[in-house]
């Protein structure tokens, strides 16, 4: 779960951290992905393997399109979007009967098999997982030290100044929106193949994609470890509140909100900020 | 041929017209001083040369090809930057950052980007500041880094808005070096400015403009005497 949420967490960075395009529906993309999946392994008996190529093709395409009306929109208008169209296509999923409708589609239980993506033991799912984190992480290096990552870094800044330049900025939000779609999408694989149940209040959730943007936030959007760095703080805590003081209602979900709170207050540009500190004060250490 | 021709724009906000009828011509290596006094329309005019504002009336064609229906950053493409009247710097990237954002738009080269930004750093004496926050430089220094910025598009015509204003003597007189060695490099500019030292030492020609329509153009030696340009500046009660 933590590999599962620090891939979200980094895919959303290209398009929110590094892009500034505070998006609030990357639970579709995931949704996507693991509907897509599910229900060709399931009807068409398609090895998810397959699904983990084309879930994400299908999230980056629906992504594209989705961005052409909603990065016409500014701030809060481009996060209210977002979340009217993933909130719009759940409440359609909830009712398209072929997929499942408001039941959700199970994935039957089968032995241990490479090619159906089913392992008894959980432990080849950590490595398939760490094997996409590194991934993700990778390719947030590369957009960082890329002229995509320089012109996304202009536009969130200052939008008119970028034009000037010779930037378009739709054509290299477009390219952030494709590669986050892409990697919400093989999330929501992983996802459905390690639950083997896809429900669309479960894979497309707002929750999901509030925490994607979250996690990133309070670790540090715009930067490549930020968002891992969210997800390692934020996932366990959110664990250990749950076990502690959940049975007694939702008082953890005030906890965890009063965390969030804090750090959006004191370090608005996340947790790596600290980090970065304690590193630079070490290396002036050992000199 | 003429490297901009302006021909009768005409912009108009409501009922408020800023911009009426406005024709001139840019040739290629030449600068242009655009004055007026405040409200006259030059910033306007600049906006709708850049393609910020869709004009409502006449041509703006740049090296014989018409650029008005075009998005901005085209324009840029095509070989027009410029710097702004209000600060626009990335204020979150360091000073080099800010140039290489320009210059990446001749390359997809970091490397080559960041060589071509500190030359242009260096042209405008900010290679010490290059890793500063653009947020943290002064006033002057942000200036001077929107131009170098708008130089690193390599355009062939520059539009500056208000470059020098702010700037003390001494510093105009090292800016005035500054545009004559960017000019000298073969780049055609346009200043608004209302610094007149500066324009009537450097510009070639001088167009006025008053409340949106154009009051007059030549050289900076008729502009000064011209009575037209005297009223408008000093009120019609004036008398010599």
């Amino acid at each position: 779960m933590l590999f599962l949420y620090s891939i979200l967490a980094e895919a959303w960075n290209v398009i929110g951290g590094y892009g500034g395009q505070l998006s609030f529906g990357h639970a579709l993309y995931f949704g996507i992905g693991a509907y897509l999946s599910t229900f060709l392994f399931v009807t068409f008996h398609v090895s998810p393997w397959f699904g983990i190529l084309l879930g994400p093709l299908v999230s980056a395409v629906i992504g594209f399109l989705a961005g052409l009306p909603f990065f016409r929109l500014k701030g809060h208008y481009f996060a209210i979007g977002t979340i009217g169209l993933t909130e719009a296509i759940r409440a359609v999923i909830k009712e398209w009967q072929i997929i499942g409708g408001a039941v959700g589609i199970y994935i039957p239980l089968i032995p241990s098999s490479f090619v159906d993506f089913q392992w008894a033991s959980r432990i080849p799912y950590y490595y398939i997982a760490f094997g996409f984190l590194i991934l993700v992480l990778f390719v947030n290096y590369k957009v960082e030290n890329s002229k995509l990552g320089y012109y996304l870094r202009a536009i969130k800044m200052n939008e008119g100044a970028a034009l000037s330049l010779g930037i378009n900025p739709l054509k290299y939000k477009e390219i952030a929106m494709v590669i986050s779609c892409a990697f919400s999408g093989i999330a929501g694989v992983l996802y459905a193949q390690y639950t083997l149940y896809v429900h669309p209040d479960s894979v497309m959730a707002l929750s999901i994609s509030v925490d994607m943007a979250i996690i990133a936030l309070v670790g540090g959007a715009g930067t490549i470890f930020g968002p891992l760095i969210g997800a390692i703080i934020l996932i366990p805590l959110n664990e250990i509140l749950r076990i502690y003081i959940g049975e007694t209602g939702p008082l953890h979900i005030a906890v965890f909100g009063a965390i969030v709170m804090f750090v959006a207050i004191f370090q608005p540009s996340g947790v790596i900020v600290y980090i970065q500190r304690l590193l630079q004060w070490r290396m002036t250490r050992m000199r | 041929m003429d490297l901009l021709e302006i021909k009768g724009l005409t912009k108009h906000f409501g009922g408020l017209s800023a911009n009426s009828d406005v024709s001139f011509n840019v040739s290629p290596g030449e600068i242009i001083g655009l004055i007026g006094p405040n409200g006259a329309g030059k910033t306007t005019l600049f906006n709708c040369i850049m393609g910020v504002y869709l004009i409502n009336g006449g041509t703006v064609c740049f090296e014989g090809k018409e650029i008005h229906h075009l998005p901005t950053y085209e324009i840029c493409k095509r070989g027009i930057a410029r710097t702004f009247q209000l600060i626009q710097v990335f204020a979150d990237m360091t000073s080099l950052e800010n140039v290489m954002v320009g210059a990446l738009l001749k390359t997809k080269n970091l490397y080559q980007a960041r060589k071509r930004a500190l030359t242009f750093l260096e042209q405008l004496d900010l290679a010490n500041k290059q890793k500063v926050l653009s947020k943290n430089l002064t006033l002057i220094e942000r200036k001077k880094l929107e131009v170098a910025r708008a130089l690193a598009t390599e355009p062939k015509l520059l539009l500056l808005d208000e470059a020098a204003s702010g700037l003390n003597p001494s510093e105009i007189v090292e800016f005035i070096e500054v545009v004559k060695q960017i000019n000298r490099s073969g780049v055609a500019i346009i200043m608004i400015e209302h610094v007149m030292e500066l324009v009537m030492n450097i510009a070639s020609r001088i167009v006025v403009l008053e409340g949106g329509r154009k009051l007059a153009e030549g050289t900076p030696q008729e502009i000064a005497s011209n009575p037209l340009v005297i009223e408008a500046y000093l009120g019609g009660d004036y008398n010599a």
